[in-house]
């Protein structure tokens, strides 16, 4: 299943692909396994950092451009720097021990297991369409179409989560705002 | 090979219009940012505009409202991802009405309390508006893309309003929890949506539930399952529920009620519109898949109502026991939605109405409720049911109308909850023996749900007002004593009545059920009374894909609709499916 999604992916450059293929793959897998097995909370971020560095590259060889350069700004650069800052400055002592108890361990792992499978069957009986995934080759420039489908088939998600940024502002600010001093507002807000 | 770039096309007039509620909101929010920047010394200023606002976003969908109605067609606005339709127009109406009686709500709660500072108030009123604009979208929605979008924009300003009040430790804790299962259920949706958009190749929802009709591939059940997932978190549906009862009691009333009602409601809308598709293209066929859909979808409905009832039982405080309630509630309606799934059995139209009917009926008596439970337990100075001890001797008129809400939502005669659930039983039970067994697990649910509606009735009139009750009764705060909450209730309760008389009730709201549909007109160009044509080659989208593997290429749909107004179940367009 994997090697014919593989060989269609880069038909043209058959085993570097393959090979960077199980090179990302690899990368993204075990980087995630260390993950959710390491007890430090920094450690985590960097494993966090290798998988979604991996995931980026398999992106990429996808021939989804755009994509990959999202997930490596967005999610590399960005997420994970607010993550690490916001672990450092919240917390007493950033190299917190978070080991999860036994009970946790055996629940997660069950629940990983089954949803595991169950992903497994149904994608390996999917029969996914071949090309599905696959931008064609012959135009360089997919980027222009995703931003043609985004002023007119997603009209609407578009012009909508301009206003999510909005009320997220809103909502930010409202949080982290100090609460004014009872006389000053008082005074300003003519309150009783 | 891609194909011509799509022009980038602006939207026209008929769209415009027809999302003029939607731009109500958007433009309401900014009125009220901006109000509140220019009347700085009166902090009441943006939540009036936010009032208006909700008026007039009455009045636009009101404009928008018959149109489609004369037609007895849905619009399908925006490269089809938005369905403009009676059925989605009467919720947001339902929706406008909310935030109208919750800002008023509010004003009885919040004048001279020290939850929110008046530099806050503006904040208040536009996440609010934000909210109901994910909300309203969601009932439209047509569209995955538009779903996350919508499921995200009512989401996020709802985790700020459940913890709107910083400094109580309660507030926090519940909009962290709130935030929480809302990112693990957002993010199931979207893996559900990777998996629908790879089974189907679109993500248009009328394709995906048409992917089913060769038969339901594991890929499309689990991707649907995902989905589903995700809108069981805004229904606070059984697996999910547990942000709901912390939620509903860290946020003060007012987001409680909205929560409970306009976020459920949009949930239960954007469910019934996808089930309701699905029954449009699996039940021409009467296969499987729609008695899979069926039987996952009623199970889903009872295993939530049930839950919600068992544990209410065992809740003592009164906000804690209405959240359960709402879960409760919420599962009567799903079981209803479920009846959706078997379109063969010809009678969508009145599931649609009977939800509808529903819809209203829980507006009515879940903002009395809350409202009433705010003013008592506010001037009681406790959310436990056993403090209101004769509670009826102080506030004879409060506890009777409280009284009137919690006995229609158990279900009374007379009164709106009744017939209710009546409307929904016999949409049930017209599904055979599965609708059978729904009917029963309604019925037992709704009679062993007096138990726990009773509770604080028992407390406040049988229990006898504990020794210096009336000093605790006159300590309360100056904020219960304001006429505003009363008007709520009192509005409320005549909303209650009107329905559960039936006084013209059904008949309005019948057209609007029935009017919710299948028939897939775009708005580009006006439809000539008989439209065919062929939805999937007009799809940008799945352009992507070679056309031979197109999932549905080979699917030409034939719409036919008449203008006229046939009665039940005939009026709405027929769609014929020729695989």
């Amino acid at each position: 299943m994997l090697l014919l999604h593989v060989q269609t992916v880069g038909s043209s450059e058959g085993w570097v692909t393959l090979v960077l293929f199980y090179l990302f793959a690899a990368l993204s897998g075990v980087s995630a396994w260390a993950l959710v097995l390491s007890p430090n909370i920094i450690r985590m971020a960097v494993y966090l950092m290798l998988t979604l560095a991996g995931v980026a590259g398999i992106y990429f060889l996808l021939g989804a451009e755009l994509l990959a350069a999202v997930q490596l700004i967005v999610y590399v650069g960005g997420v994970l720097i607010l993550i690490i800052f916001g672990v450092m400055l919240t917390s007493r002592n950033p190299y917190l021990n978070v080991a999860p108890r036994g009970g946790e361990m055996a629940l997660g792992l069950v629940l990983a297991t089954v949803l595991a499978v169950l992903l497994a069957v149904a994608v390996l009986a999917a029969g996914l369409p071949e090309a599905a995934a696959a931008a064609p080759d012959d135009d360089r420039y997919a980027v222009r179409w995703i931003g043609a489908l985004l002023l007119s088939r997603h009209l609407i998600a578009f012009e909508v989560a301009a206003v999510i940024l909005l009320i997220v502002m809103i909502g930010a600010g409202y949080l982290v705002r100090r609460r004014i001093k009872a006389n000053q507002a008082g005074a300003t807000e003519g309150r009783s | 090979m891609l194909g011509a770039i799509p022009p980038v096309d602006l939207p026209t007039w008929t769209e415009l219009r027809l999302v003029m509620p939607e731009l109500v909101l958007t433009v309401g929010m900014v009125i009220v940012l901006m109000g509140a920047m220019a009347a700085r010394g009166r902090p009441g200023v943006p939540i009036v505009l936010a009032m208006v606002t909700a008026i007039a976003g009455m009045v636009a969908v009101g404009l928008t409202m018959f149109e489609p109605a004369e037609a007895g067609i849905e619009r399908l606005i925006f490269h089809q991802t938005l369905a403009i339709d009676p059925f989605s127009q009467f919720f947001k109406l339902l929706l406008m009405l909310t935030i109208l009686l919750v800002l008023i709500q509010w004003m009885g709660l919040h004048r001279g309390q020290d939850d929110l500072e008046p530099s806050d108030w503006p904040d208040y009123a536009c996440l609010l508006l934000g909210a109901a604009l994910g909300m309203s979208l969601l009932a439209s929605a047509r569209d995955l893309l538009v779903v996350l979008i919508a499921m995200e924009t009512a989401s996020l300003p709802s985790y700020v309003l459940a913890g709107i009040r910083k400094r109580r430790r309660l507030g926090a804790e519940a909009s962290m929890k709130f935030v929480l299962i809302g990112a693990v259920a957002t993010g199931l949706m979207v893996y559900g949506m990777s998996l629908l958009y790879g089974a189907s190749g679109s993500l248009k929802l009328d394709a995906i539930v048409g992917a089913a009709n060769d038969g339901i591939t594991p890929i499309w059940a689990v991707g649907m399952i995902f989905l589903f997932t995700g809108f069981a978190f805004k229904l606070s549906a059984v697996p999910l529920h547990f942000w709901c009862p912390d939620v509903f009691e860290g946020a003060p009333f007012d987001v409680a009620t909205f929560l409970s009602v306009a976020s459920k409601g949009a949930a239960v809308v954007l469910l019934a519109r996808m089930v309701d598709l699905f029954g449009a293209y699996s039940g021409s066929h009467g296969g499987e898949a729609g008695m899979a859909m069926l039987l996952g979808v009623g199970i889903f409905g009872a295993v939530t109502a049930t839950w919600g009832n068992l544990v209410a039982l065992r809740q003592t405080r009164i906000r804690r026991m209405l959240a359960y309630s709402s879960i409760a509630q919420a599962g009567y309606m799903i079981m209803a939605v479920a009846a959706l799934s078997v379109a063969g059995s010809g009678h969508s139209a009145e599931a649609m109405t009977a939800i509808l009917f529903y819809l209203t009926v829980y507006l009515f008596m879940n903002v009395g409720a809350f409202t009433l439970a705010a003013r008592i337990s506010a001037a009681s100075g406790s959310e436990e049911m056993s403090s209101m001890a004769g509670w009826i001797h102080r506030r004879p008129l409060e506890v009777v109308l409280l009284g009137i809400f919690l006995l229609s939502l158990f279900g009374l005669p007379t009164l709106g909850g009744f017939l209710g659930k009546w409307y929904l039983a016999v949409v049930m039970g017209r599904l055979g023996e599965i609708g059978i067994a729904l009917v029963v697990v309604l019925l037992v649910n709704t009679l062993f749900s007096l138990a726990f509606y009773l509770k604080p009735l028992y407390h406040m009139v049988l229990q006898p007002m504990p020794q210096g009750g009336e000093a605790v009764a006159s300590a309360g705060s100056r904020s219960d004593h304001s006429p505003i909450g009363l008007g709520v209730a009192i509005v409320c309760a005549a909303g209650v009545f009107w329905t559960g008389l039936d006084l013209g009730a059904t008949s309005l709201i019948r057209p609007f059920g029935h009017t919710a549909g299948r028939g897939m007109v775009e708005t580009r160009g006006d439809p000539p009374a008989a439209v065919q044509q062929t939805i999937f080659d007009k799809d940008a989208e799945s352009n992507l894909r070679p056309s031979s593997q197109r999932p549905g290429a080979s699917l030409s749909r034939t719409v036919e609709f008449t203008g006229d107004h046939a009665p039940s179940g005939s009026l709405k367009p027929s769609s014929v499916i020729n695989p």
